[in-house]
């Protein structure tokens, strides 16, 4: 076996090369946020992006919406949003004298659920509650809900005022949570010369077929897992729940979480089995959101993460 | 993980599981002993650690100090009646053995079961006191393996491993010590003699020839097979019918037993040979507590230590308390003491008066028709050929006058009563003559290329003195019974003399003497290059290795020069063995390139993956981008891939590369 | 005069083997490997012990001439010397990482978190981590396995308690060995004064800014319990429950909050500075317990009334490091 022929071909390589590209062209400098975005997906997954307004939340939603080839819908999130609003309602028609189904945004592919802390806890359980089964039950009926399905929920949070922040049980829901920052000075620079970023967006083909998305979403579940991986993801796990650092260690649920992002990690990487580094690489996107330092750390979520992998030595 | 309340770690206190690995130990370096201590010691230990044993599973008892403190003072006193005296080996070991179970009665701390547990050991050591032969030093070892398993389980952490895996250890730590005990034990300086003198143990179970010989002795002798010596020959030794092992000469008779007389000491004995034909010859003797040597015929040199005396017996300046080896030269061809010394002549024809009247009148008889002595010592043994005479092992019990009696009534007996007989008709014939105690003949071991004598060797014999020839040896015995000199004892006595199973006739050739052969063969070999390994065997070695006459100082430089080559030998092999303490072949392929990698200033990160430590190393190496990301990705590759497990030919390559990378 | 300058000389030298040690083990950040350069080795008591027992047994294998005396003498003389490896080998390029340490009170043991990896194929047995004089912690390390082991410390004083070097050793398996290194991380725990009872009871003022809410809300939910003040109606008096208690309790009802407690430092004139912070953290534990907004005031600190566990933290951090300058600015 030598090196060149480590990196089995993939059929679908090239789709997700031209996936990330498109993207990159639209986003600039965000590579690794597309990767990570991208890798909820295929994990089957949602996002929860965490940041201000303006630095490109929507835009990334909606680049990888076209890009794929999804149904997109945006649910602004307010303080009188009601779950009808999201779900759907049943209006009489007097015609029929029966009542129909009117569906709401929540029956498209990809779902942008913007500041979605704005909205009362009832409204926001309505979405998390349709995000974890896939399905909306309004009115005794139990509709589905279209696959491939994908929420982008985002919250600002700088302003936590009249807001109801998302609890720690619903936080779980989303697979990964990122932090979208501001671009570097030559990718802003670029962002000013080049067209109008919705323009672009608009302009925007499909760049794969539609069954590629279900086709990569099941080829990560085969992503080869070795035991001495394995190792290294309980050692995260133990260290969480023994060091004694954080209020609560990681659940097996946000170990499978871990898991399965590191599969569509090395996916996307274009290998057929997980290694340390694409674990490190997902793991500050899974787990911060899910982890709650103790004492008097002055350091954020990320860093906490980022030392807690320099902790743990890969066996 | 567990938290103690007590603030040393040295101080916690014993668990039950512990105390009970210290009590086992304690009593399988108590058994060790068993076979020599009094009843009442042995009972009374056993006693208490099963007290202790049975105390485990109780609430602590309040009156056991003062049941202790009792129990210690009456064990002093006890082992004070019962010995005399609280010092030298037996009493010795008795204090140690009752102490060392009270300890472990009072045992609370790992402190105190780890002292119980050193002392194990020395009551080990102890056993070898009393016998260091294959059997009981085995025993001896396996205990000690299993004393050092009791060590490391009191110094365990909360978690115990399981038994084997302590034993395991355990037997590491004693194997890798074996070479360091050789080197020690060849090169570490043996001084001849003890260092002290140490109050004498009567050796009172031990059988051998006595220094007086009263008919039925011998007979009782001849029923233990226990070894009296070995005897290796550099060349071909002397027929069975030459092997006269001449023990104890007695010529004082006082009508019913013999004893020895003391005699002068002899300076040279070169005077009597008659021809330079020498048997050289190694004697290994069990220990007897007598001070007598035994050797063929005229003994010509000497081991340090002994002497010969005018009666040409082997003397050793103290008793024989332990296996003693001796190197020694013999003739069979000499003549000794040409001319008599009056007191010799009076004391070689002391008969006491009014005894065996009838033998008396018997022998003037023959001298009346004899032309000389040796006219009548034919006649004498012609005398038990031509009566009927009987060689048996139960002769009856002889009463007023055993001579007569023997002589004309009972006509049956054992060598001694032949060799007795004879010589009180000698002295009555006015021929000087004496008894000679030892061991005739012995077993040719074909394993070992020795020969075993035992007691039922053990042999009486006549010595007259004619003129002309000095003192001849004569055996009455042969001329009733000519096999017991040729072929041995079981083919000279019958098969109804309900001999002990290893004497009678057919067992030579049995499986069970080839095994018995065989375990003496071992035991010899054992005795010779072990337990006989002393200053004079540790100087042959030395020289043999080139080192001619080494003194005291060359032994200890040598041992300190051994030693430490041997232990910094140990120091690497050690060190050699942590550095591969990593089992999977692969991740050490990975830690000798990483290795590299480190001695170039880039070390990886525990936390960091191959890949990202790969490019890492590319980025501050350029040069060695392309080598070393084909090794990361490669290692990667087979350690978190498919299939499972690298294939050799994977490991090959990756060794290839690692080998390849030269910097 | 010897016996003093006996102990002078003893202590001046533990005063420079305490600087010695300091200078070979400075500070570590976060993580720490034991390599043999760190690493000592010494007999124990055991040890000496055993190594005249062996004399002893060498001296009687002489006197006996015994060549099994011997052999066993030197046997245990190599089992011995073999136990100084496996004990040195048992602490051998183990791991040591640090990790936080939740904060305590004064008087209680501060424990701090430490993982210890084993790298290797060996198991370690009996690895024991200490700070002078305080508790000790035992654990086994299984092959290629971390630990996480809790290491106590006992706090004294209320501040920032750095607890500096730890001692980690191992006697496995003889006992006859001592391997030891020191670890130094830059550790510290933050000790909250120990709360202390007293007869003060926090000020409870009406709330300026809502006085509508005063009179038709605070009787609707009920909300806990806390300590009978005198000022309370008593209506709100728990009787049923002050059959059992030796104090009397009030039952608090909450609405959209109308009253405002806080803790304030000028409230305890007459006492000591220690006596007022531990009187002012028992209060903050009552408030936590009883689940109550309030806010606190001591010199240079204020914290406006608030509710949960980061407000708490934060005004338990001030009463921790008041007076202690280097601090402030985490206060602040």
């Amino acid at each position: 076996m030598s090196v060149s022929t480590l990196n089995t071909s993939n059929p679908h390589q090239q789709d997700i090369q031209n996936i990330l590209g498109q993207a990159n062209r639209v986003i600039l400098g965000k590579n690794g946020q597309i990767k990570l975005a991208l890798s909820c997906l295929l994990a089957r997954g949602h996002l929860l992006i965490e940041d201000l307004p303006g630095v490109g939340k929507t835009t990334l939603a909606h680049t990888l919406a076209r890009t794929l080839g999804l149904h997109f819908q945006r649910i602004q999130f307010t303080s009188d949003l009601l779950p009808a609003d999201v779900l759907g309602v049943s209006v009489y028609e007097r015609e029929r004298g029966n009542f129909k189904f009117h569906p709401g945004p929540i029956f498209s592919q990809m779902i942008l659920a913007d500041e979605i802390n704005r909205a009362t806890p009832k409204t926001q359980s309505a979405l998390l509650e349709a995000m974890e089964e896939q399905q909306v039950t309004t009115e005794g009926e139990t509709r589905p809900l279209p696959t491939p399905f994908f929420v982008i929920a985002t919250q600002n949070p700088a302003y936590q005022i009249g807001t109801f922040p998302l609890p720690e049980s619903q936080l779980d829901r989303f697979l990964m949570c990122i932090q979208l920052g501001y671009p570097d000075s030559k990718a802003e620079r670029e962002l000013y010369l080049g067209r109008d970023r919705r323009d672009m967006v608009a302009d925007l083909l499909p760049a794969s077929d539609p069954g590629v998305l279900p086709a990569l979403q099941r080829q990560v579940a085969e992503i080869h897992v070795a035991d001495a991986l394995l190792d290294y993801l309980q050692a995260v796990l133990d260290y969480t729940r023994q060091t004694g650092r954080f209020k609560t260690g990681l659940s097996p649920r946000a170990g499978l979480a871990i898991l399965h992002s590191a599969q569509a990690w090395a996916l996307i990487e274009g290998r057929d089995h997980v290694t340390p580094e694409d674990l490190q690489a997902v793991l500050p996107a899974v787990i911060s959101h899910r982890l709650r330092s103790i004492g008097e750390t002055h350091l954020s979520d990320k860093e906490s993460v980022q030392e807690l992998i320099a902790a743990i030595p890969i066996p | 993980m567990t938290t103690k309340t007590a603030t040393e770690f040295e101080h916690r206190s014993l668990s039950p599981l512990n105390a009970t690995w210290a009590i086992i130990t304690v009593a399988l370096a108590l058994a060790s002993h068993l076979r020599h201590l009094p009843i009442w010691i042995s009972v009374l230990s056993v006693l208490l650690l099963l007290t202790r044993y049975l105390l485990l599973f109780r609430r602590p008892v309040r009156s056991l100090k003062l049941l202790l403190g009792v129990t210690a003072v009456a064990s002093i006193s006890g082992v004070m009646l019962q010995y005399g005296t609280l010092v030298g080996r037996d009493a010795g070991v008795a204090l140690l053995a009752l102490m060392l179970s009270l300890k472990v009665m009072e045992m609370k701390q790992i402190r105190d079961a780890m002292l119980a547990i050193f002392l194990s050991y020395f009551l080990v050591m102890t056993s070898f006191f009393f016998s260091q032969g294959i059997l009981v030093s085995l025993y001896g070892f396996s205990v000690v393996v299993l004393i050092t398993g009791a060590l490391s389980a009191l110094n365990e952490g909360k978690q115990t491993t399981s038994l084997a895996y302590k034993l395991k250890a355990s037997a590491g730590m004693f194997a890798y010590a074996i070479p360091i005990m050789l080197l020690l034990f060849v090169l570490f300086p043996r001084l001849p003699g003890p260092l002290w003198a140490m109050p004498q143990n009567r050796h009172s179970g031990i059988t051998g020839l006595g220094d007086e010989m009263t008919p039925g002795n011998i007979s009782q002798l001849i029923q233990s097979d226990a070894v009296a010596f070995r005897v290796t020959f550099d060349n071909t030794p002397p027929p069975a019918r030459d092997r006269y092992w001449r023990g104890p000469v007695m010529s004082s008779y006082n009508g019913r037993s013999w004893r020895m007389v003391r005699s002068g000491i002899l300076t040279d004995t070169e005077q009597f040979l008659s021809s330079r034909d020498l048997f050289n010859y190694r004697i290994t003797l069990e220990a007897n507590n007598k001070s007598w040597l035994f050797a063929l015929g005229l003994p010509v040199t000497h081991p340090q230590g002994t002497a010969i005396n005018t009666d040409f017996m082997l003397l050793s300046k103290k008793p024989i308390d332990k296996k003693f080896r001796y190197e020694i030269e013999s003739s069979l061809d000499y003549i000794i003491d040409e001319e008599l010394t009056s007191k010799s002549r009076a004391q070689n024809l002391q008969l006491p008066a009014k005894t065996a009247t009838r033998t008396r009148r018997l022998v003037n008889e023959w001298r009346g028709s004899a032309q000389s002595n040796s006219d009548i010592v034919n006649q004498a043994l012609q005398y038990f050929n031509s009566n009927p005479f009987v060689y048996t092992l139960k002769p009856p019990l002889l009463k007023k006058d055993p001579v007569d009696q023997f002589m004309f009534e009972t006509r049956r007996g054992f060598c001694e009563h032949y060799a007795s007989s004879f010589v009180v008709m000698m002295r009555a014939a006015g021929i000087p003559a004496r008894v000679v105690t030892g061991y005739q003949g012995g077993e040719w071991n074909r394993l070992g290329n020795y020969i075993l004598v035992r007691q039922s060797d053990a042999h009486a014999w006549a010595e007259v003195w004619l003129t002309g020839k000095g003192w001849v040896r004569v055996d009455p015995t042969a001329a009733v019974s000519p096999d017991r000199v040729e072929l041995g004892i079981s083919n000279a006595l019958g098969d109804e003399e309900n001999l002990p199973f290893f004497v009678r006739a057919g067992y030579s050739n049995s499986i069970v003497n080839r095994l018995s052969l065989l375990w003496d063969s071992a035991n010899y070999r054992w005795d010779t290059w072990v337990l006989g390994f002393g200053p004079e065997q540790q100087r042959a070695l030395l020289s043999r290795l080139g080192l001619d006459n080494p003194g005291w100082r060359h032994l200890i430089y040598g041992m300190i020069i051994g030693l430490v080559s041997l232990l910094s030998l140990y120091a690497l092999l050690f060190a050699w063995h942590y550095r591969n303490a990593r089992i999977d072949p692969l991740v050490k392929l990975f830690h000798q390139f990483s290795a590299k990698m480190t001695r170039q200033g880039i070390p990886p990160q525990p936390y960091e993956g191959a890949i990202d430590y790969g490019r890492r190393v590319s980025k501050t190496r350029p040069e060695l981008a392309l080598p070393v990301q084909r090794i990361t990705q490669l290692y990667s590759h087979l350690r978190y891939g498919k299939p499972c497990g690298p294939g050799p030919a994977d490991l090959q390559l990756l060794k290839k590369l690692v080998r390849a990378l030269q910097i | 005069m010897s016996l003093v300058s006996a102990l002078n000389i003893k202590q001046s030298f533990r005063k420079r083997f305490a600087d010695w040690v300091t200078r070979h083990h400075r500070v570590v950040a976060r993580e720490t490997s034991l390599n043999r350069r760190r690493l000592y080795i010494l007999p124990t008591s055991y040890g000496l012990y055993f190594a005249s027992l062996l004399i002893l047994m060498l001296l009687a294998a002489m006197n006996y001439s015994n060549s099994m005396a011997f052999m066993l003498t030197f046997l245990l003389a190599g089992i011995g010397h073999n136990a100084m490896w496996y004990t040195h080998r048992n602490l051998l390029n183990l791991q040591i990482t640090k990790g936080n340490c939740a904060p305590v009170h004064a008087g209680d043991d501060a424990s701090f978190k430490l993982t210890i990896y084993n790298p290797t194929a060996k198991p370690r047995h009996a690895i024991v981590l200490q700070w002078e004089d305080h508790e000790y912690t035992c654990t086994d390390i299984p092959a290629g396995e971390s630990v996480h082991v809790d290491l106590k410390v006992h706090a004294s004083k209320r501040g920032r308690l750095y607890p500096g070097r730890f001692k980690i050793y191992t006697r496995f398996p003889l006992g006859m060995f001592q391997a030891w290194s020191w670890v130094n991380f830059d550790m510290s725990c933050l000790v909250y004064p120990s709360p202390v009872q007293s007869s003060h009871s926090p000020n409870v003022s009406a709330s300026g800014e809502d006085g509508e809410e005063q009179r038709g809300e605070g009787r609707d939910d009920y909300n806990g319990m806390r300590s009978y003040q005198a000022s309370d109606s008593p209506r709100h008096i728990a009787w049923k429950v002050a059959a059992r208690h030796e104090d009397l309790l009030t039952k608090q009802f909450s609405g959209q909050t109308n009253t405002e407690i806080w803790l304030d430092w000028q409230q305890l004139q007459d006492l000591d500075i220690e006596q007022r912070l531990s009187i002012l953290c028992h209060w903050i534990l009552q408030m936590r317990t009883q689940q109550q907004r309030f806010g606190m005031r001591i010199p240079g600190f204020t914290a406006e009334p608030a509710m949960g566990e980061e407000h708490e933290q934060r005004c338990l951090l001030a009463l921790a490091l008041y007076g202690n300058h280097d601090d402030q600015q985490i206060i602040a």
